[in-house]
């Protein structure tokens, strides 16, 4: 092949759960670059049932544009690329598109342990369902056994995670909480038992391997509080994933078919959003934060000193997951990014109707607005959970704010399809709320995650789509963090352009003042070059 | 190309549903057999309350003593009062005796502890329409399947019910108000044509009928209908929207029919939607051959599911091959539609669904 490289073309699809994109990767002049976008809608519900046919969809957009046949008659992948030019080297994929693992959490105290397993979770396609706690925590209320067993018939959970007990501590509490599982797994239908995972007390492990006997599928991992005041939770998030992928991912009707198009394994979409998200910071040694308001997951993905953490928030986003945020954030809270007025019943029945019509897009001005104060408000509420992810790191000064990032990266059709980028960079700015001085980056074609899988079978090819057509620059942001009174001159500050042109402006405490851009400087976030000299006036 | 989401508003075409046990039971209908929408096709034992026992700490023993001391096993029944467990023999003083709180049958032992469920209750699954039994699943459930009418809806709250449709709007435009509904509803699955209120709600549950169907019900309405005890099916989504023209005529032209209501709705994980089935059968007709949907095209009769348009009908006349910008500011790829009344519009591709 030409150029001595195996791969030259390359589809990567997102399977998502209300859309699916694909991206096409080619060689030109020497080098991988992004050619072409495909979006369909999801096609993993009744009547399709079988999400090849939304990928099949979204490459026939490509064949449009690019007059290039990658579909045989029937329908299947060219593969590999043909003399002619029909056809792609490989083809690699990333799905959220499966319903998340519904868990139960079992353990002793719901302030420690299990806030140590929610923490195990936070990055897989989980929601918890309930939590069974011998303390029963700041409720104090008293559930009998009755109840404990009875919240897992009830819910009838993917998996039980039962947490507690540091190594070498006291086995009888976890063994009573393992009792309770095991009783209520004897009470259930085989195929509808949970698979038991222990990431408790590692002493415990042949206790409760008793306990259970055969009564559910137990699989030990280590434990995630080790000693009190040390977490460890990457076992059990590897094993959660294990099971995600086992129990929900290889059920997404048609997935089969998806497989075997696939020259490497399926990844979930989170993770191949992190592994971009980690490339970006070792390239380029940087504090990333990455952030995808999807349809039913919001995630905010970073690399701050180095360390890299994954958020998710299964139960939030912009189609199926609305109305939660709405209920969860407010409509005051969510009302009050609006530069008019509009009445909560009119929000509600909007906020309703796209639950119900998930595929949707906003057509009018009030539509669309509302649809980003929403975006804040999901972004918000996730960015609650990453903090917790960020404390006590050098980067992050002010606890309660974000930490200094180099790069922020905002994903997901809410920013991809504003209908101004400055829509897009104020929805970042309002929700994230960075401070210090951060580039602002857009995933304009939704090529994170396709990247992110690309990236396990030719790096080469994500590294340098990312470097020439990755993300769209949205600017630069400088925040200084300090007290002042509102109005008050904050800071004085001076910009110097490549071409010597020079701007001075003073700015009041409180306000945001936008700095134009270079003329005819490439919107790409690695090529700013500016001189821009701040004097802090009040107390900043 | 673009596939939109599908619709259906039939007239005539053959519908096949699956009809399940919540769990394993028994099946009654047999293949082939016609079936009446009352008639019970599957049943099943639902359990009752649960009731653990501390046998262990009320006979003072430990687990790996406890079996001697046992006298029922898993699946016995038990009655109120009867001995699960004791410890001594025969008549002695000293004799411990472990009863049971409640009638009902031991669903487990283990870790010292017994656990009851009290008397279960019998669930009894109907046919829900009248049709032919086309496939039987042992211990699970059957397929019926009809000719018929077909009407899906989009939000729909309780659960099934069947009776004659009752039109109680002249125009799609037109609320279900109060004073249409009257005793001669009794029994009647009645239609309106935009939204309801609260208190047409309440005159409806008095006059005690079996469903209701309406373009739309206002998000503050929307736990109120969810507790409403029989289905409301709205058609176009949630505010003050008329009903599809389309979905209008059709059950005005199916009035005074036998219909059968569903207000199950879930919208991801194996989509289920609200929906109304008018069985035709025997009355001569033939549906004509079944369509796999695809691609939007010209001429497709489509309708509008989101604002400004939302529920209005129409005809895609072209697909034009450039995005366009929409009055949000985005620029977005669609269809030129002729709407009933509003004259031709560019509608985004996201913001249709085929219906027909």
């Amino acid at each position: 092949m030409a150029n001595g490289l195996d791969i030259e073309s390359i589809l990567a699809a997102d399977c998502g759960s209300t859309m699916t994109k694909v991206i096409l990767i080619d060689v030109a002049d020497g080098q991988y670059r992004f050619v072409a976008q495909g979006e369909a809608l999801s096609t993993i519900e009744p009547p399709q049932a079988d999400v090849l046919l939304g990928v099949r969809h979204a490459i026939g957009q490509i064949e449009e544009a690019t007059g290039r046949l990658l579909l045989d008659e029937k329908g299947q992948l060219i593969t590999p690329e043909q003399a002619s030019g029909n056809g792609v080297d490989a083809f690699v994929a990333t799905t959220s598109a499966a319903s998340p693992l519904r868990l139960i959490l079992a353990g002793l105290t719901r302030d420690v342990s299990i806030e140590s397993a929610r923490r195990a979770i936070s990055s897989t396609y989980a929601l918890v369902e309930d939590t069974i706690s011998l303390d029963n925590g700041a409720q104090r209320e008293k559930r009998s056994a009755e109840a404990r067993i009875r919240i897992l018939q009830r819910h009838q959970p993917d998996a039980v995670l039962i947490v507690g007990g540091t190594d070498g501590g006291a086995t009888a509490p976890v063994a009573d909480i393992a009792e309770v599982v095991a009783l209520a797994c004897s009470i259930m239908d085989g195929a509808a038992r949970p698979q038991i995972v222990f990431a408790g007390n590692k002493e415990a492990r042949p206790l409760v391997a008793e306990i259970l006997g055969g009564k559910g599928e137990l699989r030990a991992v280590d434990n995630v509080r080790p000693a009190l005041d040390v977490e460890n939770l990457a076992a059990a998030r590897e094993e959660m994933d294990t099971l995600y992928r086992e129990r929900k991912v290889a059920r997404i009707p048609g997935f089969g078919g998806l497989s075997a198009w696939s020259s490497v394994a399926v990844l979930l979409t989170t993770r191949a959003f992190g592994y971009l998200i980690q490339y970006l910071a070792r390239q380029y040694a940087l504090n990333v934060v990455g952030v995808d308001i999807g349809g039913a997951t919001v995630t905010v993905a970073s690399v701050i000193d180095g360390h890299f953490t994954s958020v998710s928030r299964n139960d939030l986003g912009l189609s199926h997951n609305v109305t939660r945020v709405s209920t969860e954030a407010g409509f005051e809270n969510i009302l009050r990014w609006l530069p008019f007025d509009m009445e909560v019943t009119e929000a509600h029945n909007i906020i309703a109707n796209k639950q119900l019509r998930p595929t949707t897009v906003p057509q009018t001005r009030r539509d669309l607005l509302l649809e980003q104060a929403i975006a804040r408000e999901a972004l918000r509420l996730t960015l609650v959970e990453a903090q917790q992810s960020w404390a006590g790191r050098p980067s992050v000064p002010y606890p309660g704010l974000f930490p200094f990032s180099d790069l922020i990266v905002g994903g997901g059709g809410v920013l991809a399809h504003a209908s101004h980028y400055g829509q897009a960079a104020l929805i970042l700015l309002d929700a994230l709320q960075p401070i210090g001085v951060s580039n602002l980056a857009l995933d304009v074609t939704s090529m994170s995650a396709p990247l992110g899988v690309t990236a396990t079978i030719e790096p080469l090819a994500a590294a340098q789509v990312v470097e020439r057509d990755g993300f769209l620059s949205l600017g630069t942001v400088v925040a200084p963090v300090g007290t002042a009174r509102e109005g008050e001159i904050a800071l004085q500050l001076k910009i110097t352009y490549e071409d010597g042109r020079a701007l001075e402006m003073e700015v009041p405490y409180g306000s945001l003042e936008v700095l134009p851009r270079a003329k005819g400087q490439p919107l790409n976030w690695k090529v700013e070059r500016w001189v821009l000299s701040l004097m802090p006036v009040a107390d900043l | 190309m673009y596939y939109p989401s599908v619709t259906q508003a039939t007239p005539l075409t053959v519908i096949k549903r699956e009809r399940l046990l919540p769990m394993r039971g028994e099946v009654l209908a047999s293949m082939g057999a016609r079936v009446e929408s009352s008639d019970v096709v599957a049943r099943a034992s639902v359990g009752g309350d649960l009731h653990v026992v501390d046998v262990g700490k009320t006979l003072s023993v430990k687990g790996e003593d406890l079996d001697q001391y046992l006298l029922k096993a898993v699946g016995d029944t038990v009655e109120e009062g009867e001995a699960i467990a004791a410890k001594g023999r025969g008549r002695i003083p000293l004799r411990r005796v472990c009863r049971s709180p409640v009638a009902g049958k031991i669903v487990a032992i283990g870790s010292e502890r017994v656990v009851l469920e009290s008397r279960a209750e019998t669930f009894e699954l109907h046919a829900h329409f009248r049709g032919t039994v086309i496939s039987v699943m042992p211990s699970l459930g059957v397929v019926i399947e009809t000719v018929g009418a077909l009407v899906q809806g989009v939000w729909g709250a309780g659960g099934e019910a069947q009776g004659v449709l009752k039109m109680l709007a002249e125009d799609p435009k037109e609320n279900l108000e109060a004073e249409a509904i009257d005793v001669g509803c009794h029994g009647s699955i009645i239609v309106g044509g935009s939204s309801i209120d609260e208190k047409a709600l309440e005159i409806a549950e008095q006059m005690q009928v079996r469903g209701i169907v309406v373009g739309s019900i206002g998000v503050d309405l929307g736990e109120r209908a969810s507790d409403f005890p029989c289905p409301v099916i709205a058609t176009e989504g949630m505010g003050q929207v008329p009903m599809a023209s389309v979905i209008f005529e059709l059950l005005r032209s199916n009035a005074g029919r036998e219909a059968s209501i569903s207000g199950l709705t879930r919208l991801r994980w194996g989509t289920v939607r609200p929906e109304i089935i008018i069985p035709l059968q025997g009355r001569g007709a033939t549906p004509p051959p079944q369509q796999l949907r695809g691609a939007l095209e010209v001429g497709a009769q489509v309708r509008v599911i989101r604002q400004p348009y939302l529920g209005s009908v129409g005809q895609v006349v072209s697909l034009p091959s450039q995005p366009r910008v929409v009055d949000s500011g985005a620029r977005l790829r669609g269809a030129e539609v002729e709407l009933e009344r509003k004259g031709r519009v560019f509608v985004p591709y996201a913001n249709l669904e085929l219906i027909g």
